[in-house]
C-alpha cells in the first residue's frame, strides 16, 4: 500500500503549494480540496490490511470468517464522515468567494476596487 | 463540594453583574481569567485531597494513586469548563444584547450551534469526534464574523475559512496517526498506556495535533488570521474570538495536555513565551483601546497556554501564585491602559481593511513553517 | 545588482514555498512510508464491531452499522455541519433579486439535454433511492444515496433556468426527515437501551432487504435529507 501512500503525499504536497503559491481564489478552493482528498486517500490507505477483502459480507465464507479476512471498516466509516466536512467547507469557501466577486469584480484576493 | 461550587460561581457573578455594563469586554477576560484558576485550583485540590494521585504520564509511573483514574480528573475539569463556558456566554449575551438584536436571526442560530460544538468538544472523549465538534465550533464562527453585511467581513470569513479548514485537516491527519498505530481513538485509553504515550509516533501525531489547536487558538505565529478581525470586526465578533476561542481551546489543551512530551512540550513554551513578551510589549506601548484589545487577546492566550502546561504537568502550589500574579498584572494593565469603546463601532476607514496581495499565501506559508519546524524538531530530538 | 532583485522577487513566491514543501514531503515520508508498521490484523476495537455487526445487526455491510451506530456520533455531527452549511450559503449569498434575476436569460440548456431530462430523471432518483435503501447490503448508503437523489433534481434545474423549486416545501421536507433521524436514534434509547442502539427492530437474516434493525429506515431518512440540503445549496447558488 505504500503507492497510495506515496500518491496521496504527493497530493497534499500539490495542494499545499497551490495554497501558498496562488492568488486566484478558485485555484485556492481547488488547491484546499486537493489537500483535502490527499487526507482522505491517506485515512483509507491506514485500514488496508494485505491480501484482504472490503468489509461487504457477500459470500459465505467471509460470514464465517469475518475477522480473518476483510480490511478495517473503522477508517472507512471515518473517511465518510471527513469527505462530507469537506464538502461543507468548500461550499462555504465558494459561497464568500461568490460575494467578493460581485462586489469587486475580481477573483484575486487583495485587488479591492 | 459540588454545592459550594455553584455558590462560588454565583458570587463571582453577582459581583461582577454591576460591572458589566461598563466594562463589558474586559469583565469578560476577568471572569474568564477566574474561572480558568478556580477549575486548575480544584483540580489540583483534588489531586491532593484523594491522595497519590499522579499523572500516567510521569516518568514514574510507580506511585500511581489507587483506584483514582484519569478520567475523574478529566470529568472535574469537564464539570468546570461547562460551568464557566455556559457563565461566558450568557454574560456575553447580556453584555452585546443590544448588538445583537440588530443581527439577523442566521446569526443566532450558529451562536446556538457555536454552543453545541462548545459542550461536545468540552464532552467528547474520542479524538475523531472531537474534530467533528471543533469543526461544528470554527465553522459556526462565521455567524459571528459575518454579523455584519460589509466587504470587509466577506474578506475575513474568506481567510478565517481557508486556515481553519487548513488545520482541520492537519488535525485530521494526526488523528490518523494515532489510530494507524495503537487501533486507538479513546482519550481514556491513550492517557493511561503509557506504552502509547512514549511511542515516537504519538509524539508527530502531537505535533500536528497540537500545532491546529494552537492555530485556532491564535498563537504566536499562528495569530494572523484574527488579527484583522479582532481589529476591524464588530462588536460581538471582536469580544466572542477573543474571549471565548482561547478559553475552550485551553480545556482542550488541559484535555490533550498527555500528549505533550518534553521537546513539544519545550517547543510550545518557547513560542508561548515570545508572545507574552512582544504582545506586552506592544500592547503597553500603543495608545489606542481597540489595539490594546489585540495584543491583551494575543497575550491572555498564550498565558493559558503556558498556565495549562505548567500547572497540569507539574503539581506545585508555587506556579499558581505565579499564574495569579501574571494574569491579574495583565488585567490591571488593561485596567489602566485601555478604554474600549462599548458604543456601537465607528466606521473604519478603507485604509485599515486593505490587505497585501499576497496575505492569505504568506499567512498559510506561516502555517506551513511552523508546522514544519515543529515536527522537524521532534524528528531531531527523537 | 539586478540578478539580486530578481532572486530577491523569486525568493518570495517560489523559493521559500519550495523549500517548505521539500522539508515537509521528506518528514512526511519519514512519518508515513519508512517505518510503516501496518495492521497485522484488525485492531481489537475493529474486531469487536466487526463481530457485534454480524450477530447482533445481522448487516451485510459492516461499515453501515459503525457509520450509524457506535461512530453515530460523528454522522449527527455530520448531517449539522452540512446543515450549517446549507444556512451559510443562504446567509452568504443573499443579495438583491432584481440584479441576478436578469443575469440569468442566457443560460438555455441544449434540445439533447432537455429530451434526455425526462427519461434520465426517472432513472436517477430511483437509483438513489436504492443506494440508501440498500445501504446496509452494499457499498453506499445515506450520503451517496442522497447526492444521486439531489443530482436527479439538479439536472431538471439547469435545463430551462424558469425551473424553480419550492423552497418552503424543501424547508419543510428537511426539517421532517431531520426529525425523523432524531426520533429513531431516540428510540434506541427507549426500547433498547442506549442512544443509536438499532437492535429495537429484528434483525432479520442477513442479505434481505428487511434485515439490519433500523438501519434502512435511518438511512431512508439520512439520504432524503442530505440530498435536499445539497439541493439548497444549489438552489441558492443560483440567484
Amino acid at each position: 500500500m505504500i503507492t497510495i501512500d506515496l500518491v496521496a503525499i504527493a497530493l497534499m504536497i500539490i495542494g499545499l503549494w497551490g495554497m501558498m503559491t496562488q492568488k486566484n481564489l478558485i485555484k485556492l478552493v481547488i488547491a484546499f480540496n486537493i489537500f483535502d482528498t490527499g487526507v482522505n486517500l491517506l485515512i483509507v490507505s491506514v485500514g488496508y490490511i494485505k491480501d484482504r477483502m472490503a468489509p461487504v459480507l457477500d459470500s459465505k465464507d467471509l460470514r464465517r470468517q469475518a475477522e480473518e479476512l476483510i480490511v478495517d471498516p473503522v477508517p472507512s466509516a471515518m473517511v465518510l464522515t471527513s469527505i462530507v466536512i469537506g464538502v461543507a467547507i468548500t461550499a462555504l469557501m465558494l459561497v464568500f468567494t461568490v460575494k467578493y466577486y460581485r462586489r469587486t469584480g475580481s477573483l484575486i484576493l487583495g485587488e479591492e476596487r | 463540594m459540588p454545592l459550594s461550587v455553584v455558590f462560588v460561581t454565583l458570587t463571582i457573578a453577582g459581583l461582577i453583574m454591576p460591572l458589566i455594563k461598563q466594562r463589558p469586554a474586559m469583565m469578560l477576560n476577568l471572569t474568564m481569567a477566574m474561572h480558568f484558576l478556580l477549575g486548575l485550583l480544584l483540580i489540583l485540590i483534588g489531586s491532593g485531597w484523594i491522595g497519590t494521585w499522579r499523572p500516567p504520564w510521569y516518568e514514574n509511573t510507580a506511585s500511581l494513586g489507587s483506584g483514582v483514574s484519569i478520567s475523574l480528573m478529566l470529568g472535574t475539569t469537564e464539570f468546570w469548563a461547562i460551568l464557566a463556558v455556559i457563565s461566558m456566554i450568557i454574560l456575553f449575551i447580556l453584555s452585546a444584547y443590544r448588538h445583537l438584536r440588530s443581527v439577523s436571526h442566521i446569526s443566532l442560530l450558529m451562536l446556538h450551534f457555536n454552543l453545541v460544538g462548545i459542550l461536545g468538544i468540552i464532552l467528547t472523549r474520542d479524538i475523531f469526534n472531537l474534530y467533528i465538534f471543533i469543526e461544528i465550533f470554527t465553522l459556526t464562527l462565521i455567524g459571528m464574523i459575518k454579523a455584519e453585511d460589509s466587504h470587509r467581513s466577506t474578506v475575513q470569513t474568506l481567510i478565517f475559512l481557508f486556515v481553519n479548514g487548513l488545520a482541520s485537516a492537519i488535525f485530521l491527519l494526526g488523528t490518523v496517526l494515532i489510530y494507524r498505530n495503537f487501533g486507538v481513538l479513546n482519550f481514556d485509553v491513550i492517557l493511561s498506556d503509557p506504552s502509547i504515550l512514549n511511542h515516537r509516533d504519538t509524539a508527530y501525531a502531537s505535533v500536528l495535533i497540537l500545532s491546529a489547536v494552537l492555530v485556532k487558538m491564535m498563537q504566536f505565529p499562528l495569530n494572523f488570521w484574527a488579527k484583522p478581525i479582532l481589529k476591524t470586526g464588530s462588536y460581538p465578533a471582536r469580544t466572542y474570538i477573543g474571549v471565548i476561542v482561547p478559553l475552550v481551546f485551553t480545556y482542550e489543551l488541559i484535555k490533550l495536555s498527555a500528549l505533550i512530551h518534553g521537546t513539544v512540550m519545550v517547543f510550545i513554551l518557547i513560542t508561548a513565551l515570545i508572545n507574552i513578551i512582544y504582545s506586552a510589549l506592544r500592547m503597553i506601548r500603543c495608545q489606542d483601546g481597540r489595539q490594546a484589545f489585540i495584543w491583551l487577546c494575543f497575550c491572555l492566550a498564550s498565558l493559558y497556554v503556558m498556565g495549562a502546561l505548567i500547572l497540569t504537568r507539574h503539581q506545585v502550589f508555587g506556579w499558581i501564585g505565579i499564574f495569579v500574579l501574571l494574569t491579574s498584572l495583565v488585567q490591571f494593565i488593561l485596567l489602566r491602559k485601555t478604554s474600549l469603546p462599548d458604543g456601537p463601532d465607528p466606521p473604519v476607514s478603507d485604509d485599515a481593511t486593505a490587505l497585501p496581495g499576497a496575505d492569505l499565501n504568506t499567512a498559510i506559508m506561516l502555517m506551513i513553517a511552523y508546522v514544519t519546524l515543529f515536527l522537524a524538531a521532534v524528528a531531531i530530538a527523537r | 545588482m539586478r540578478l539580486t532583485k530578481v532572486f530577491g522577487k523569486m525568493k518570495h513566491r517560489v523559493v521559500l514555498p519550495a523549500l517548505l514543501c521539500l522539508i515537509l514531503t521528506g518528514l512526511l515520508l519519514w512519518m508515513w512510508v519508512f517505518d510503516r508498521r501496518g495492521f497485522e490484523g484488525l485492531p481489537e476495537i475493529s474486531r469487536l464491531y466487526t463481530r457485534e455487526a454480524i450477530n447482533t445487526l445481522q448487516s451485510q455491510n459492516v461499515i453501515t452499522p459503525i457509520v450509524l451506530s457506535w461512530r453515530g456520533f460523528d454522522t449527527y455531527g455530520e448531517i449539522l455541519i452540512l446543515l450549517l452549511a446549507t444556512a451559510g450559503v443562504a446567509y452568504g449569498i443573499r443579495t438583491k433579486r432584481e440584479e441576478s434575476r436578469s443575469q440569468r436569460r442566457g443560460l438555455e440548456a441544449t434540445r439533447i439535454a432537455k429530451a434526455g431530462i425526462s427519461i434520465l430523471q426517472p432513472l436517477i432518483l430511483i437509483f438513489g433511492a436504492y443506494i440508501f435503501t440498500h445501504g446496509h447490503l452494499s457499498p453506499g448508503g445515506g450520503f451517496p444515496g442522497g447526492i444521486v437523489l439531489s443530482s436527479g433534481f439538479i439536472l431538471w434545474i439547469i435545463t430551462d433556468p424558469q425551473n424553480r423549486l419550492r423552497r418552503d416545501l424543501l424547508h419543510l421536507l428537511e426539517s421532517v426527515f431531520g426529525t425523523v433521524y432524531m426520533v429513531l436514534c431516540l428510540l434506541g434509547l427507549i426500547l433498547a437501551g442506549s442512544f443509536m442502539n438499532l437492535t429495537y427492530l429484528p434483525a432479520g437474516r442477513m442479505g434481505e432487504l428487511f434485515s439490519s434493525g433500523a438501519i434502512p429506515l435511518i438511512y431512508t431518512a439520512v439520504g432524503i435529507k442530505v440530498g435536499i440540503q445539497l439541493l439548497q445549496i444549489v438552489e441558492n447558488f443560483r440567484d
